[in-house]
This record gives structure tokens, C-alpha cells and sequence, in this order.
């Protein structure tokens, strides 16, 4: 099969075609689409023949004669022929760059397009002062069509079409051929602003991502949506939700609105937290809290841990429901557990004190957290015990410590009640024997607390039975367990009871020069006979004990001094 | 009394060109409602005196009863920005951040305001070499709210301290909000773009430090004069306020009009201008009585000198040092009683035997048992606020506790103290104070190398910083001591240890003159603080209210 081409003069060509084609008429040419084949037929353009015919003289040709010359390998050869050439444009130096820009232009090969720029360059720099702009121009434009035009886009544009077309109207097909990434890439290359290329192609892209069908879940898709789109400003999100929902979506379509509008949002808080500005952040987050839903206003943030931790504050002095909600959200147990204590203590029924507090136990318990889960326990179980105690004591005792509820049951005698409370609730034995003693002593009953001492298992030694007797005001009964009192602090605990006299003796069995001399500032007026025997002692002591006298160690640490005054 | 090179006088005339600003941007008269807490701080910066010269004619404190009437123009509330005080401003209708613009907006009130403002007022000057930004809160919002305003407010801070003393050139810290707060330091600088204050720069060197890096000092007692009367009677605004009938022969001397409602309290105000407390507030206390006596013998002689006067001239020359002896005379007496309360206050109670465990804590004795001593405490129910101190001290000295040993302590808090504290002790986890022990204790290697414990110190002649503690030495100011000599980069074991990154940095400098001088230490602090105020900042009583 052959096509004829005449001109106008009768001048025929024929060329060979190896299928059926076809013939597409465009602006300043002809494509032919064969079954394997596209091509395009066009009338060589006069600038080119002008420049690259055989044997041109144009300027165009000469220019790109010198610039072949100069970047020819030898010297000699480089500098004559480049001199040559140039001295002959001498005066159209200008317009032979325009020459090869023009004809480089129209060029299809990439080879050719070089060759052509290279001299147009070279011609150019004997013209300081020529405008850059076409030549950047063609670099950048013919870089654009040389993609095109590349097979696997398949768009043979040459360069007055794209003139015609315009960069937006070339970009918005290759959208529509879903070249995608290219024409992102288009975009970026010709750094065109962000509304005509970057954003419109990727809401087209965002768009054309909805309608797919995919294997992919709706979250899935909005997130890479997401992602991509990123801080991009200028997409309209509604359009892709809208889109979607046409295309039957409406998940896709809600999740989409979702993330696009936290992508603008998101932006404008991670600035204000990089500034530190705790007011600025509450800004954005109260802007943020009345333009979104509450629950995309809570997954926003939540990447936000600074921003999270504010939000939380701010609902514990104003919105108590609103940071359950956040505690649930993060499956926060514990957080949760706290809130429903602090519920527990702003209520003043018992009951629903009660409910609180069984609540926070089992989300303790769902959080792990132990020993809090305990301890909460504990206490329901202590609520129940003082419940029941007031009933039969016709008392209050709610609000008191487990430690308080013992003493008071002490101080009435009911020693039996406390017994159970101490099985009950393990009190140590330590704590327990501090308790009976204080309280048998404030309560006066002297011969509880005597019973209290024949106890052989005593963990906390007798000076607490000293110091509470004596702590009442009752000085015989401290003296009964002074005696019992361990070696080191004897004579201390006399002293204390007034017992001089047999703090002396033990002074004297201890054979501590140390401990006399204490027992010896602790005379009064009234002890004018001991003194004198104790000073007879430590005289006589002190020669015969050398050595053998062993003091008290110092206690570690240097404590305060006695204060000497005027 | 002036400071040395650099003096903090400057941040209290910036401080107070804030204020006028304010006041003078509204014309008329005015009645300024306080915000209490401010008030006392506010002392500082302008008196009333001041402010009458500013039309100011009425003040009044933040309550929740109602304003009296009053004829002046405006009406000026100056609160701190907590939404309560806002409720309370409300209460009295029939300052600034959003949150409390926000809440007054709820109460339908914030109309009849007409405009809220914020006053920048970040640094109090307490002395002139200490500066205070009064945030009490800070380390609390940190460690338990995770919120950063006060590193925020940290960086405006030095940005203005900078401002006025110029560029610091050498930048050190150590923890993690250090490090914020640098970060937002150059940030800020960036901002600020070429518009930096020309002022040859005073300071050489900046050194932040992170209080979660030291936690050990708080939870110590300190032993200084100073610090005692902080630790029993509270020092605001270096004004204590004590029991009055002790100052019952004195007190008529100088009796504040404010004060009346409070006759049996004495307000002191406590300052280094006055020569004898600047003398012996940073003594141990020990060291403090022979002093007093002496300055007390002194008084007596210099009275004594009248009869050695003989001619006119000599007893002119007594009778014109007679007002400067009464001021003297007042100031030892002062001083005695006070001395005397404490004394009363260390002889009473369990404050020995504390101070006796907290010593072998420090020393790391028996860490990593239960402590009878905390046990009989909590069994005699002591003070919460001791018990928690020494219980959160041996937990930091052990580098946590074992499990069961920290079971042991909350069980016999609750069972004690009632399970209200119950938030208390989880704030106490939260901020680290509580925890539970991984790894080796670290303590021990910190104690050797920074010389945290010294054994033989002496209280009256001090050679070492550890006397204000009768043998330790706070862990940050050794840090800092250690900064000047040998330097950081001999101690990084120990800095590896503490929590938080260690910070080394130089500012560039646009030119600038440097001379050196021994170091001379000034402080800005967010807040002073003592044990006792450390850990009430942390608590949280349940059913308080």
C-alpha cells in the first residue's frame, strides 16, 4: 500500500505503508496509524532546512558549522574552523541563535535537539545581553515533548501544537490517560504553580483512585489518599467524596472527607506545636474542636501526643465526659480506673461512692494494674465493714482510714472487732501493736495495755509502751515497762520516767562513764544526793573502768549540735 | 545591696515598665482586683505607693464574694490564667489564656470586659542574685500532664534575661526539658532574625538543669537557717509569717497595717539587705546560734560605749549611732526568736530521727529493705508528708524499689492515712519519685563520683557545700561544680546515669568581648521549693473539698 503526497506545484511522493492506516489531520501535519505503526508526516519546517540543508549559508547553518568546529577534538582544527565560521555571521550572530533554537525545535530526534541547542548556546554567549528566556524555554519545553512523544505515552505533539494546546490542556491528558506520576513529575519539572499542576493532578489522581474497584478496604484507600495528598493545599476534598459517593462509595466517601480536611488541619497544628506556644496550640485546638466531629477531633490528635496531653488537661477542668471518652478511645483501663475514684470522692452517696469504686476496680483489674486493683478492694471491702460497724455501734465511721476505724474501735474496747479487722484486712503485726498500745493508753485503760504487754511475741519493744504512758500523763504506768525496755536506750527511758536512782544502778552494771554523766545533767535541784554519789562514781568509775568504759556509738550522721545561748 | 557583675535589679525595672505599659494604657482612674497569690509577688515589682502615682485608688483580692461598689472607672483584674480563678471573677461580677477567656465566654460575662490582656511578667526578682518565675506548678504539669507551657515560658524567660544581659554565649543542661527549652531558645532566636538587643553580653555561661534530674535534693532537709525557717513556717515571697506571740514585745515596733486581722501571726520579711540575716541565712543552723550571741554581745558593748563617753563631742558621736544600734538591736532580736522557734520545732517531733534515716538513705545504708523506722512512722501516724518524702527518697537512692517492698509502703499509706491519697501515690509514680527497681541501683556510683556524701563537714566553718545538708550535697549543684572543675567530660559516667540528654552548646555570638572573672553564680528558678512543697504540689487529696 502506498501514500501519495502531491503539492501544490505537482511534485508527487510516495511513501510505502506495510498495513491499513489511517490518517489523522492535525494543526501542521498528518499522523498515520498503522496497525504497528505511528507515524507523522509533516512539512519540513523552512527554518530547518535553513539550518541543517546541505551546503545552507543561512546563519543558522554557519553558527552550527562554528559550534560543530569548536567542540571538534584537535586545536588547531577547533580554532580555524570555529573562526572561520563565526566571522562570516559576524554581523547575525543573533539571529543565527534564533535559527537553530527555532530548528532545534522542530526537531524530533533528541540527538539532533542537542546538536542544535549546543550551538545555539555556543552563538548566544558572543550576546551578553540576549534574553535567556527562549532558549530556557525550548531546553525545558523540548524536554516535556521528548516524554510525550516517548512510545509508551504515545502522544506525537510537535512543538506549534503544544503552543497551541498549552501546558495545563497537555497535562489534563495525560491525566486522562492516567499517566499519572508523569505528569506529576511535569509539573514539578516546570515548577508550575501548585493549583494548575501539583493539586490538580493529584485530586484527578485521588478521584480516579475512588472509582477503582480494588482488593484494597475503604480505610486503606483513604489513608494512601492521604498520604500522597498529604498537606497539598488547594484539593478540593469534597470533590473526591463526592465522586466517590457517585460511584456508590459512600464509606470511601466519608473516610476520604475525614482525612483530607485533617491533612490542611493537621498542618496548622504541628506548627503551633513546633513553636511551643501552649496558647497558640489551644488555638488551634479549639478552632479544630469546633470545625471537626468530635470523634475525627480526637483520631487527629492522637498522633499528637503534646497536643493529646493539652486536649486531656484542658477537659479535666472542663469536660469531664469528654476525656472518658479519650481514656475508652486509647483503651486507657488505668486512666479510666483513676477517673472513676475521682468520681468516687465528688459524689455523697454512699452507694453510688460504692458503684464507683467497684467500677474502678474491675478496670484496674482489666488493665493490670494490680496492685491498685487490690488496694481498691481493700477499700470497697473497708466501705462495707464500716457500713456494717455503724449499724452496730450506732457511730460514724465512714470516711475514716482503716487505721482510724481500728483506733476508734480500740478506744471504745471493742478489742474483738479489731481482731477481725486485723484478720481481715492483714494487718501487720508491727502497725497492729503500735495501734493497741496508743490507743489502750489514750483511752486510759491501763490494764488492757498491761495485758497487751505479757504478749510474748512483741515485734516493736517496750519504749513505745513508755512513751504512750508517758505521753498520757501517766508516769507510774510508763515506769512498770521502763525497766523492760532494751539495754541501749535504758537508761534514756529512766531518765524519762523519772527513775534516777535505777538509772544509776544500770549505769553502774553498764559501767558507762556516758551514761552517768546523762543520768547526771538529768538531776535537779532536788537529787543533790545523787549527784554527789553519781559524781563520787564517775570519779572512782573512771579510774577503774579505763578502757573497760564502753559509750554509746555516736550516731552516724552529724546531727545538730545543742544550741548554747546568752 | 548590689550584686556583683550581673544584678537581677534590671529584670525588676523591666518587669515593672510592663506593668506601667499596662496601667497607662488605660486612662482614668482605676481599682485593681488582685489575683492572692500575685499579690505577694507583685510586691516585689511596685508597691501601692507606686501604683497610686498611676491612678490606681483601689485594691481589692479575688474572692468569691461580691465587689464592693466603688466610683472608679475601670475595674482591672490581674489573675493568673486558671479557669477557677475565672469562676471566682465571675462569682464577683454580678487575664490571660485562652482556656480562661474561654470560661469566662461560658458564663455569658466576657462581654462586660472590655478587653483582656496579657501582661508578660515572667521573672520576680527575689534577690539580686536570684530571680523566680513563680511557677509552682511547673514540674508537676511536666511530669503529669505532659503539658509544656512552662518550658515555654522557660525559654521567654532566658530570651528576656538575655535581652537585658545580652547573648550567652556557652549553653549546658542536662534532662530532658533542658533541652526543650534550648531548642525553643533557638528557635526564638531564629525568629527574633537580625533584631537582637546589642548588649555586650554579661553572662558566660547558661546551665540548665531539669529537676527530674536531681530528685534526691528536694526530698532532703536542708539545714540551713534559711532553709529551716522555709521548712517549718514557709517563706512567700521571702516573707514568713510566725507565730506571734513569741514576737509579743516587739511586734509594736513596726506593726504592718494589713496585718491587723492576724494578731497572732508576725509577718518577717526576710531579705539580704539586712546585714545580720544575710550573715547567717545560708549557715547550718548550728552555726547560727554563736553568731547570734555574738552579734548579741556586740549590741550590748556598743551600748556599753556611752559610759565611756566623756566629752560632748564623744556622746554626740554615740547618740548619732544610736538609730542604726536600734535597727541592729531589733534585727538580732528578731533573728533570736526565730532561732528559738526552730530549735523548739527540731527538739519536738520526729524531725531528729527523720533526719537520721534521711542521712543513712543518703549514704545508702539499708535501701533496699523496709525501713522500721518509716513503718513506725506510718504506725504512729506521723506526718504524710514525711512518711512520703522518706519513703520516695529511699526509693531513689535504691534506684527503685523491689516490688513487694513498694507493695508494702502504699498498702500501710492507705490503711493509714485513709485511701483518699490514693491519687497521691500514683501522681508519686508518675513522676518518678516511686517506682519500682530495674537494673542495678545507680546511686552508689553517683554518690562516689559527684562526692555527693562527705563525712567530716564542718557545720561552722564550711569548706564545702555539703553543710547545708550536715554531710550531702545536692546532686545539682554539684553538677555545677563540677561544670567549672574538672568539667563535664570527666564525669560522663555519671551523666550517662541521670535521666534525660546531656547538653553542650555555644551560641555564635555576632562579636563578642569577653573578660574573664572567678565564677559568680546567678539563679533563675521556676519556683523555690522545699520537701514539704515539693511533694504538696504532687498530691492530690481526694474528697479535699
Amino acid at each position: 500500500m502506498t501514500l501519495e503526497v502531491v503539492s501544490v506545484n505537482g511534485d508527487a511522493t510516495s511513501y510505502y505503508l506495510d498495513s491499513t492506516s489511517h490518517l489523522v489531520q492535525e494543526a501542521d501535519g498528518l499522523r498515520v496509524l498503522g496497525s504497528i505503526t505511528h507515524d507523522v508526516l509533516q512539512k519540513v519546517p523552512l527554518v530547518v532546512t535553513e539550518t541543517l540543508g546541505i551546503g545552507s549559508m543561512a546563519p543558522g547553518a554557519l553558527l552550527l558549522e562554528a559550534a560543530k568546529g569548536f567542540q571538534c577534538l584537535s586545536n588547531q582544527e577547533r580554532s580555524t574552523r570555529a573562526n572561520d565560521c563565526l566571522g562570516m555571521i559576524k554581523d547575525s550572530v543573533e539571529e543565527a541563535v534564533n535559527q537553530c533554537l527555532q530548528a532545534a525545535q522542530h526537531e524530533y530526534r533528541p540527538q539532533a535537539q542537542k546538536m542544535l541547542l549546543r550551538a545555539a548556546l555556543f552563538g548566544k554567549s558572543f550576546i551578553p545581553e540576549m534574553n535567556p528566556e527562549p532558549c530556557k524555554k525550548a531546553i525545558f519545553t523540548l524536554r516535556v515533548l521528548n516524554a510525550v512523544r516517548d512510545y509508551r505515552v504515545g502522544l506525537p505533539l510537535t512543538w506549534n501544537e503544544l503552543e497551541h494546546l498549552t501546558l495545563p490542556v497537555l497535562l489534563d491528558r495525560l491525566v486522562y490517560r492516567r499517566y499519572f506520576p508523569l505528569a506529576l513529575q511535569i509539573a514539578d519539572f516546570l515548577k508550575l504553580p501548585e493549583s494548575d499542576g501539583t493539586s490538580r493532578i493529584l485530586a484527578h489522581w485521588a478521584c480516579y483512585k475512588v472509582l477503582q474497584p480494588s482488593q484494597k478496604s475503604d480505610e486503606q484507600i483513604a489513608k494512601e489518599i492521604n498520604s500522597k495528598l498529604g498537606y497539598t493545599p488547594g484539593i478540593s476534598y469534597t470533590d473526591i467524596a463526592n465522586r466517590a459517593d457517585q460511584a456508590g462509595r459512600k464509606q470511601l466517601a466519608i473516610k476520604v472527607l475525614v482525612l483530607m480536611r485533617l491533612g490542611e488541619d493537621q498542618t496548622a497544628l504541628r506548627r503551633a506545636l513546633q513553636s511551643g506556644d501552649t496558647d497558640l496550640i489551644y488555638t488551634v485546638l479549639h478552632h479544630l474542636r469546633q470545625k471537626l466531629s468530635s470523634g475525627e477531633f480526637l483520631m487527629l490528635i492522637r498522633n499528637f501526643p503534646v497536643a493529646q496531653s493539652l486536649h486531656i488537661r484542658s477537659c479535666q477542668e472542663l469536660d469531664m465526659e469528654q476525656l472518658r471518652d479519650i481514656l475508652v478511645q486509647e483503651d486507657d483501663f488505668h486512666g479510666q480506673g483513676l477517673l472513676r475514684i475521682k468520681e468516687a470522692y465528688n459524689t455523697y452517696r454512699t452507694d453510688s461512692h460504692q458503684a464507683s469504686l467497684v467500677g474502678a476496680a474491675e478496670l484496674f483489674r482489666k488493665a493490670k494494674s494490680e496492685s491498685a486493683c487490690q488496694m481498691t478492694e481493700e477499700q470497697i471491702k473497708l466501705n462495707k465493714w464500716q457500713m456494717r460497724l455503724e449499724e452496730s455501734q450506732q457511730k460514724p465511721y465512714a470516711k475514716k482510714s482503716l487505721h482510724d476505724t481500728v483506733h476508734q474501735l480500740l478506744l471504745d474496747g471493742q478489742i474483738k472487732e479489731t481482731e477481725k479487722l486485723r484478720v481481715e484486712f492483714k494487718i501487720p503485726e508491727r502497725r497492729y501493736w503500735w495501734l493497741r498500745v496508743v490507743a489502750h493508753a489514750q483511752a486510759n485503760h491501763w490494764e488492757e495495755l498491761a495485758n497487751f504487754s505479757k504478749n510474748k511475741k512483741n515485734p516493736i519493744g517496750f519504749e513505745p509502751f513508755v512513751d504512750a504512758c508517758l505521753k498520757n500523763g501517766n508516769k507510774i504506768e510508763a515506769q512498770k515497762y521502763a525497766m523492760k525496755v532494751r539495754d541501749e536506750n535504758k537508761i534514756t527511758y529512766l531518765i524519762k520516767c523519772g527513775l534516777l536512782e535505777e538509772a544509776v544502778k544500770v549505769a553502774q552494771e553498764q559501767r558507762s562513764a556516758s551514761s552517768l554523766t546523762k543520768v547526771l545533767v538529768a538531776c535537779g535541784p532536788q537529787h543533790q544526793n545523787l549527784q554527789s554519789r553519781i559524781q563520787v562514781l564517775l570519779k572512782v568509775g573512771l579510774d577503774v573502768g579505763e578502757g573497760g568504759v564502753t559509750d554509746t556509738p555516736a550516731t552516724s550522721g552529724q546531727i545538730m549540735h545543742a544550741m548554747i545561748w546568752v | 545591696m548590689t550584686g556583683g557583675k550581673v544584678d537581677f535589679a534590671l529584670i525588676k525595672e523591666a518587669t515593672r515598665i510592663e506593668l506601667v505599659k499596662l496601667l497607662d494604657s488605660i486612662p482614668g482612674t482605676k481599682a485593681v482586683v488582685w489575683d492572692e497569690k500575685l499579690a505577694g509577688a507583685f510586691s516585689h515589682v511596685a508597691d501601692y505607693a507606686f501604683l497610686r502615682t498611676h491612678d490606681v485608688c483601689k485594691m481589692f483580692y479575688i474572692t468569691a464574694n461580691k465587689l464592693p461598689p466603688s466610683n472608679v472607672a475601670h475595674i482591672i483584674f490581674l489573675a493568673r490564667p486558671h479557669t477557677s480563678i475565672m469562676d471566682q471573677i465571675n462569682q464577683q461580677l454580678r487575664m490571660i489564656s485562652l482556656l480562661c477567656e474561654r470560661r469566662l465566654q461560658e458564663h455569658g460575662v466576657r462581654g462586660s470586659f472590655t478587653t483582656v490582656r496579657e501582661l508578660p511578667l515572667l521573672l520576680f526578682r527575689l534577690d539580686c542574685d536570684l530571680v523566680s518565675m513563680e511557677l509552682p506548678l511547673c514540674f508537676r504539669d511536666l511530669q503529669l500532664d505532659s503539658d509544656p507551657t512552662s518550658v515555654f515560658l522557660v525559654a521567654q524567660a532566658l530570651m528576656t534575661i538575655q535581652g537585658v544581659f545580652g547573648l550567652i554565649p556557652n549553653i549546658y543542661g542536662k534532662g530532658q526539658s533542658a533541652k526543650q527549652v534550648y531548642e525553643l531558645m533557638v528557635r526564638m532566636r531564629r525568629e527574633m532574625g537580625g533584631n537582637e538587643p546589642q548588649v555586650t553580653p554579661q553572662i558566660d555561661q547558661l546551665i540548665l538543669i531539669d529537676r527530674s534530674v536531681d530528685l534526691i535534693t528536694p526530698l532532703a532537709t536542708q539545714l540551713t537557717y534559711d532553709g529551716l525557717i522555709d521548712q517549718f513556717y514557709g517563706i512567700n515571697n521571702c516573707t514568713v509569717k510566725l507565730p506571734g506571740e513569741k514576737f509579743a514585745q516587739t511586734s509594736s515596733d513596726s506593726p504592718p497595717s494589713d496585718d491587723s486581722s492576724f494578731m497572732d501571726t508576725k509577718t518577717v520579711q526576710l531579705s539580704s539587705l539586712e546585714i545580720l540575716y544575710a550573715e547567717i541565712r545560708d549557715c547550718n543552723f548550728s552555726a547560727v546560734g554563736p553568731r547570734l550571741s555574738r552579734h548579741a554581745k556586740s549590741v550590748k558593748a556598743q551600748y556599753e560605749e556611752r559610759h565611756a563617753a566623756k566629752t560632748v563631742g564623744e556622746l554626740k558621736q554615740f547618740v548619732q549611732k544610736i538609730p542604726q544600734m536600734e535597727v541592729h538591736k531589733q534585727s538580732v532580736a528578731t533573728h533570736t526568736t526565730i532561732a528559738e522557734l526552730i530549735q523548739e520545732q527540731i527538739a519536738s517531733g520526729i524531725f531528729r530521727p527523720a533526719l537520721q534515716m534521711e542521712q543513712e538513705f543518703l549514704k545508702g545504708l539499708d535501701t533496699d529493705k523496709i525501713s522500721p523506722f518509716i513503718e513506725d512512722c506510718i504506725a504512729q501516724k506521723e506526718s504524710l508528708n514525711t512518711v512520703l518524702r522518706l519513703i520516695c527518697l529511699q526509693c531513689i537512692v535504691n534506684s527503685g524499689l523491689k516490688p513487694k517492698i513498694l507493695e508494702h509502703y502504699k498498702r500501710d499509706v492507705i490503711h493509714t492515712y485513709g485511701f483518699e491519697h490514693f491519687l497521691t501515690l500514683e501522681n508519686l509514680e508518675k513522676a518518678g519519685l516511686l517506682y519500682v527497681q530495674q537494673g542495678r541501683s545507680t546511686y552508689a556510683t553517683v554518690r562516689k563520683t559527684m562526692q555527693l556524701t562527705v563525712d567530716d563537714v564542718s557545720e561552722h566553718d564550711p569548706t564545702d557545700m555539703s553543710y547545708v545538708h550536715s554531710g550531702y550535697a545536692p546532686l545539682s549543684a554539684r553538677l555545677v561544680e563540677f561544670l567549672q572543675w574538672p568539667g563535664w567530660r570527666a564525669i560522663t559516667g555519671v551523666l550517662q546515669v541521670l535521666p534525660g540528654p546531656t547538653l553542650t552548646e555555644t551560641q555564635q555570638l555576632p562579636s563578642a568581648l569577653r573578660q574573664r572573672s572567678g565564677p559568680e553564680y546567678v539563679i533563675a528558678t521556676t519556683k523555690i521549693i522545699n520537701g514539704n512543697s515539693f511533694l504538696q504540689y504532687l498530691s492530690d487529696e481526694l474528697g479535699g473539698e
